[in-house]
């Protein structure tokens, strides 16, 4: 966890090597240090074992003791391959245990279980995931097989080695040059010997496997995120004039999202960006929210590197309602707070603000209901969780808040009430005050950055700017854009052709 | 993000100088405790030993006594050879209690060290270590 909060950037996350490293990690983070120290330890212990016994046959010999070694180093270095091989295959194939584990999670799950229902996904994912685990298993076994077979002929070689200086001492004893003590003594280092050194290569291999884990964990730990926080921060400026100069960012998959943008967003502006999917508008979002930074160009704040700054320091001057926002599985008072401290007047205001206070009405503990089905808590719809969302962003005293797409689970009516209170929340803390040094963005003008495609509610933003292939297309007001007639004018005609058709029906008599 | 990306099987060196960084963070976790183990798992590795050089002195012993074989090739054992065979027994007795004791102690060992090695303190040592 330690090292997460280092990750400050989402690019490390969308790396599905990543995910396969995670997942190696966390499931030998329990165990694997302990599993070491007593491996070693053991070692240390076989290793004192080996040389010891291995002196005490120098009575039979000086060659004795190398003789015995020597007859069991193939035995030894099969056995550390058989579990080398053991610990690749795992590795390689960590990509298909996730896949197994998905398919579970869609077949147990509940935000599956409509849909895998309606659709009677449960046979085919029973297939799927049988037919998987079996191959896996199928190639496990024989890689396995093929190893231990392997391993025949080193076997033989320490038997016969074993058995050799064994029949060699009973002669000697035979002859009265050696006693009947130093027989018995053979008969039982070499024992201990073959023993102590198969616990050896045993040991060897386990503990390939636990260095194998660790060099994951060094190099998990060594791991430097493309977002970094600078060495020495520059202090928040005292304006959040937001400027993207020249800015080209493409996803880890190669995929452009924006080419050469620049924007300027004046302090206390509300722009609404508009644009088909995939046109960039999240991904803009992104970048100011600094969860990643742009290839070619600078964002700046207040004429400021935003990578000069300090990213903890400037995520709390932004407040965001995503698309994909998180339900997070705890109260609705703690969903709202996120470990900020509690103004319950405020928390009062915003409940009221996002249309949360109905909702609190019916919820068995108010605030502190249990949400989420994770722990028996009370699950809210679609778009209940998505004014938790808005609450949650609007309880935070920020300079920018940005909204993508905020009310895509909400009805008509409800988005035109969440808008309302966003347009009155800003234009009340625009109107509150004017920003000094000492208390960066205090009082300030609030940024709006409105990232939608349902334009009905862009209207009242001060300025629109519509994107196309990560490049604006179109600036202006609604007013002008419509009468330029052209992108934004296109998508506003079809959109209202669309709500018309919708409509009409609706009051057709039955 | 750049990653130091670890290969997929390492080979023998690559695999020492992980050790190499790994052990002393294991060590500095609770470095009194593993000192201690280390001692504890010396003794009982050498249990064997004592043990197979305590049975080929007692068979010696024996043979002696009995007044044959080749051992002692002296003829009939004395008073000597019965005292030298009683702190003979006793010894493997020892040897063999030795080596349970410190099986059961090195078991202890682990788990305290592995317990300290969990608690917040030393976790966030073990994450921040550096070789």
């Amino acid at each position: 966890m330690d090292k997460m909060a280092t990750l400050i950037g989402l690019d490390v996350l969308e790396d599905p090597r990543f995910h396969d490293d995670i997942d190696v990690i966390q499931e030998g983070a329990r165990n694997r240090p302990l599993n070491l120290l007593a491996t070693v330890s053991a070692m240390l212990q076989s290793l004192v074992t080996v040389v010891s016994l291995a002196l005490t046959l120098l009575v039979l010999g000086w060659w004795v003791p190398l003789v015995v070694v020597a007859g069991l180093i193939p035995l030894t270095a099969n056995r550390m391959k058989l579990y080398s091989a053991g610990w690749g295959f795992a590795i390689q194939r960590t990509q298909e245990a996730r896949e197994l584990a998905y398919d579970q999670r869609v077949a147990l799950r509940s935000e599956y279980a409509a849909e895998v229902r309606l659709y009677g996904l449960l046979p085919w994912l029973r297939g799927r995931y049988v037919g998987r685990a079996q191959s896996y298993q199928r190639e496990m076994r024989g890689m396995r097989n093929g190893l231990v077979l392997g391993a025949l002929p080193g076997q033989a070689l320490a038997l016969a080695v074993t058995a050799g200086v064994f029949a060699l001492t009973v002669w000697r004893a035979s002859r009265g040059e050696v006693t009947v003590g130093t027989v018995v003594l053979a008969v039982a280092a070499l024992a201990q010997v073959r023993d102590a050194l198969a616990g050896i290569t045993e040991l060897l291999g386990v503990g390939t496997q636990h260095l194998n884990w660790f060099s994951k964990y060094q190099a998990f730990l060594a791991a430097e995120p493309k977002v970094r926080v600078p060495a020495h921060p520059l202090p928040l400026p005292a304006r959040f004039d937001l400027a993207l100069e020249d800015v080209s960012f493409s996803y880890p998959d190669g995929r452009e999202a924006l080419h050469r943008l620049t924007l300027h967003i004046p302090q206390g502006q509300m722009l609404a960006v508009v644009g088909e999917n995939g046109a960039g508008k999240s991904t803009l979002a992104r970048l100011l929210l600094r969860l990643y930074d742009p290839q070619q160009g600078r964002i700046t704040v207040g004429g400021h590197d935003l990578k000069a700054l300090d990213p903890a320091l400037w995520r709390a001057e932004v407040a965001a309602v995503f698309q994909d926002f998180a339900r997070f599985d705890y109260t609705l008072r703690e969903n709202i707070l996120l470990a900020r401290p509690e103004d319950p007047l405020r928390l009062a205001q915003v409940t009221a603000d996002s249309g949360l206070d109905a909702v609190l009405a019916r919820l068995p503990d108010g605030l502190d209901t249990r949400l989420g089905t994770a722990f028996g808590g009370t699950n809210l719809s679609g778009g209940q969780w998505q004014r938790l969302a808005t609450a949650r962003a609007l309880y935070r005293d920020c300079a920018l808040m940005i909204l993508d797409e905020p009310t895509a689970a909400l009805d008509p009516r409800s988005e035109r009430e969440v808008f309302d209170s966003f347009v009155r929340l800003s234009r009340n803390a625009a109107g509150s005050g004017t920003a000094t040094e000492t208390e960066p963005g205090g009082g300030r003008p609030r940024t709006t950055l409105l990232i939608t495609h349902r334009l009905g509610s862009v209207t009242l933003a001060d300025r629109i700017v519509v994107l196309k292939a990560g490049q604006i297309s179109e600036d202006g007001t609604h007013a002008e854009l419509l009468a330029r007639d052209g992108e934004y004018a296109e998508l506003w005609a079809l959109q209202a052709r669309q709500y018309a058709e919708e409509t009409v029906p609706e009051l057709q008599p039955d | 993000m750049t990653k130091a990306a670890a290969p997929e099987q390492l080979s023998t060196p690559q695999l020492l100088r992980v050790l190499a960084r790994t052990l002393p963070g294991l060590y500095h976790s609770a470095p009194g405790l593993t000192s201690l183990l280390a001692l504890v798992q010396v003794l009982s590795g050498l249990t064997p030993a004592l043990s197979v050089l305590l049975g080929r002195q007692t068979v010696d012993g024996i043979t002696r006594l009995a007044g044959g074989g080749v051992a002692g090739g002296v003829g009939a054992g004395s008073h000597a050879d019965a005292g030298l065979l009683t702190w003979l027994v006793l010894a493997w007795a020892a040897s063999a209690a030795l080596s349970q004791l410190s099986g059961m102690v090195a078991t202890v060992l682990q788990g305290y060290i592995t317990d300290t090695s969990r608690s917040p303190r030393s976790a966030q040592s073990w994450t921040r270590w550096r070789p």
